[in-house]
């Protein structure tokens, strides 16, 4: 049996997708048999990100409708053996997910797949609510900035009210990655730290990730971004899924600007 | 360094105690999500037998209990 990970915002456009094709694809590249499913019906994009918008003839619906079985729709990445891939419908709309079909849908990824990333839609209507409702674990994706932690701490109330799990007594772990976060405005107190964030939404943090531009060239590419060994951002997603499967990474400070703070503070004492 | 000083508070601090404030107020919500859509419901089965004026619904809590009050004005015959 496989674990479950929903992967939500609150607000969109703070790098849910982007997060959820690299954090898949870095822990395909651990050797972990890893399926990431794009759950944002009608908005179809994790497709894009990973470079297989060509490759998709079925989705999730026609899955959960019986119309195809899930290994007719799953699509296997060519970069790693161990990648797959679920499409979102883009054509229906968002009211085809029903609880039980949803369900029966996680049960059966669960029994092949020992890692399976769910991409939940932005917002807190039903199909963000169709994400979390039977998964094991959610990663909450947040921008150091006020609009994106209100929006993520609405989320995680949800999270905790509708989830099978704490329905029945359990408890789903939550953890927050912190994506985009500009060092030096950390430094100057121009923008929230990490610490800032922890102490507002109270729960355990699994990842730092620092802006990079590279991220916006990798998706034009559809090449995740985690198979560029030098971007920064690629860096921390790989520190990020090397977490996930287990393994103990030290949390790198992006916070401190490398070639700012530390090296004026250097320079005083020359 | 000294400049900031004369600048008053750094953004960062503003933003965590504004965000501090806003969302325990959130989280003490005296709302559902779904209490939108419910209150279009009451008035579209309502308005079958009367002209509704103003409907209001608040979320009370006490210990483990919650319960909804609606209040619906409407005009007299």
């Amino acid at each position: 049996m496989g674990i479950v990970i929903a992967v939500i915002s609150g607000k969109g456009g703070v790098g849910k997708t982007t997060a959820t094709g690299n954090l898949g694809l870095g822990i395909a590249m651990n050797g972990k048999k890893c399926i990431v499913v794009d759950f944002d019906v009608g908005q179809r994009n994790l497709d894009m990100i990973l470079g297989l918008e060509n490759r998709v003839v079925y989705d999730m619906v026609h899955v959960m409708d019986e119309e195809v079985a899930l290994s007719q729709a799953v699509i296997k990445s060519k970069s790693n053996e161990n990648f797959f891939f679920l499409a979102a419908s883009q054509t229906k709309d968002k009211s085809v997910l029903k609880s039980s079909k949803v369900k029966k849908l996680i049960l059966n990824l669960k029994e092949q797949y020992e890692y399976v990333l769910l991409d939940s839609p932005a917002g807190i209507e039903s199909g963000f609510e169709h994400t979390i409702e039977f998964a094991d674990a959610a990663i909450i994706v947040v921008n150091p900035e006020v609009s994106s932690i209100r929006d993520a701490d609405r989320a995680i109330g949800i999270l905790d009210s509708k989830s099978h799990k704490v329905k029945e007594g359990g408890e789903v772990a939550k953890y927050l990655i912190i994506n985009r976060i500009i060092a030096n405005m950390v430094q100057k107190g121009e923008m929230l730290s990490s610490k800032d964030i922890l102490d507002i939404l109270n729960i355990k943090l699994l990842g730092k990730i620092p802006e990079d531009k590279r991220v916006i060239d990798a998706s034009n590419q559809g090449r995740p971004i985690i198979l560029d060994n030098t971007s920064e951002a690629g860096n921390a997603y790989k520190r990020i899924s090397n977490r996930m499967c287990g393994k103990s990474v030290e949390m790198k400070d992006i916070e401190i600007d490398s070639d700012g703070f530390l090296r004026k503070l250097a320079g005083i004492f020359k | 360094m000294i400049l900031d000083w004369f600048k008053g508070k750094k953004s960062a601090i503003v933003a965590k105690d504004r965000l501090t404030i806003a969302i325990m107020a959130d989280r003490t919500s005296t709302s559902y999500p779904f209490m939108d859509k419910m209150k279009g419901e009451i008035v579209d089965v309502v308005r079958k037998y009367v002209d509704i004026r103003a409907i209001n619904i608040t979320k009370e809590e006490q210990d483990n209990l919650e319960a909804l009050s609606i209040d619906i004005e409407f005009n007299k015959n």
